[in-house]
């Protein structure tokens, strides 16, 4: 009994009086680092996210083709595409022009075919929908465009078609290039000008294209 | 006779905590200057990872982009990337880190190599050099620099290169003066007692806390999955941080178990002193 008791206190204060210890030195150590946490919270606001980086160059395709031909069709069946996902393609006949639709204008959709800047509309909202496309790659086809050609949108909620009004060669800081404020839907095309030439070009080649049919998006603001 | 005792006991206390705090204190200075502080440790973790290769790929990757808005074919960056080039100009820029220097990159090589590029690129394809315009391909040069200049720079280090300087100073007079108290307190614990055993349990104290608070934190961080949180928009810069927090903390672990192993041992010292005294 007498030695149980004596491993027993021999235990306690093996374990015991290091264990308070670790905790009265924790305290301590935290009032002291106090001053530093200011900037151990910034280094961890920097550096740390719950949110992944995908970082895979694959892109997802939430487009399925559709036979809708209605004039309207419900905000609430549209999947309003996030950035770097394909939702529609984009042709114009005869033209060279047959190429995937993307969200977004970043090295994703330009690698694969042509993205909408995201900062404009996606066809349907009665908006400006303005369209990025390499001129050596999906895009150079937009050479052969005539005023009068119609270019096809097929998106999963409806297929839109737009008449080539007008073409023009503008410088890329141009501030007259486009209108993403006007009132009805309309579809601008742009690429790098000169076509078929190597290096970064300063004028940019803008296709400008009125709507003539496909559906409305409606109930988007109730 | 009784009350001094325990007031002795209580002193020996306080002083076993304040030596288990420089301990502590002294582990996570140490471990932050042979780690993250240190400019080996930095080149060494890039070397041990995949770091270059991955970056590499990245750069080729951003450059195809650019090659594919210039009108080059997609083989073009193929091979371009000379990963000794790419080593070269990360060093550089890690030396200036610790050094204290303005954090510059110099692509001048990465330049010449890509103008030499473009025209056999040009003399392959058989291009007329009349159609191709100087302001577009200077244009190119200079985007794809940019690319290159971005990429070789390290996030994050232009933020923290002031608070690195300011914090490598004290982390030395830190060590210097924890070092100092924790020797100060053991030469206390032993000439103050006429019983080693007894010195020998309070330093054992002091270990043994500091070890199990030392271990305590890494346990915490490993658990928490905070290193995995570490978000990069760069996939080579996200691995080479984490792989830095990763052997911090892995060394962090070591000491602890380092400090465990001593306490253990000062533990049957005592033991066998206290024993040898009742004898």
């Amino acid at each position: 009994m007498k030695k149980k008791n004596k491993i027993h206190k021999n235990v306690k204060k093996f374990l015991i009086v290091p264990v308070i210890m670790s905790a009265a030195i924790c305290l301590i150590s935290a009032a002291i680092a106090f001053p530093l946490l200011s900037d151990a919270a910034a280094l961890s606001n920097l550096l740390l996210s719950d949110k992944q980086v995908d970082y895979s160059k694959s892109f997802e395709n939430i487009f399925v083709p559709t036979t809708n031909d209605e004039d309207t069709v419900d905000a609430s069946d549209v999947e309003f595409p996030s950035v770097d996902k394909q939702f529609g393609e984009l042709k114009i006949k005869n033209r060279n022009v047959n190429t995937k639709l993307f969200f977004g204008d970043g090295s994703i959709p330009l690698q694969n075919g042509v993205g909408v800047y995201a900062g404009s509309f996606i066809p349907g909202y009665g908006k400006t929908i303005l369209v990025a496309g390499h001129n050596n790659t999906f895009f150079n086809g937009l050479k052969n465009v005539k005023n009068g050609d119609i270019i096809s949108i097929a998106t999963s909620y409806g297929n839109y078609k737009y008449k080539i009004r007008d073409t023009k060669i503008l410088n890329a800081d141009s501030k007259k290039a486009y209108d993403l404020n006007k009132k009805e839907e309309n579809l601008i095309l742009y690429t790098c000008y000169p076509f078929d030439t190597l290096g970064l070009t300063e004028k940019r080649f803008f296709v400008y294209a009125d709507k003539i049919s496909g559906p409305k998006i409606v109930g988007l603001y109730e | 006779m009784f009350k001094n005792e325990k007031a002795t006991t209580v002193m020996y206390l306080i002083l076993s905590l304040i030596m288990g705090l420089c301990i502590f204190a002294c582990s996570i200075f140490a471990t932050l200057k042979f780690t993250i502080f240190s400019p080996n440790f930095l080149s060494d973790t890039i070397n041990s990872t995949s770091y270059y290769k991955d970056l590499c790929a990245e750069l080729k990757d951003d450059l195809v982009n650019i090659g594919d808005a210039s009108g080059l074919d997609k083989n073009f960056f193929d091979d371009f990337v000379d990963e000794v080039i790419v080593r070269k100009d990360v060093q550089y820029y890690v030396n200036d880190f610790y050094a204290g220097e303005k954090l510059k990159v110099n692509p001048s090589e990465f330049q010449k190599t890509l103008r030499t590029a473009i025209d056999k690129y040009i003399n392959r394809k058989g291009l007329d050099r009349k159609t191709i315009s100087d302001k577009a391909i200077n244009g190119f040069i200079k985007e794809a620099t940019d690319i290159y200049v971005s990429d070789i720079e390290i996030t994050y280090f232009p933020q923290i290169q002031k608070s690195y300087l300011k914090y490598d100073t004290r982390l030395n007079i830190l060590m210097a003066v924890t070092i100092a108290v924790i020797i100060a307190i053991t030469l206390i614990f032993i000439f103050t007692n006429k019983w080693k055993h007894i010195a020998v349990r309070y330093i054992y104290y002091a270990t043994a806390s500091a070890g199990l608070l030392t271990l305590l934190l890494p346990i915490i961080v490993f658990l928490s999955g905070v290193i995995g949180k570490i978000t990069i928009i760069s996939r080579s810069l996200n691995d080479l941080y984490t792989a830095c927090f990763n052997s911090m903390f892995y060394a962090l672990i070591f000491i602890a178990a380092t400090l465990v192993v001593i306490s253990a041992f000062l533990w049957i010292i005592h033991n066998k002193m206290r024993r040898g005294v009742a004898n």
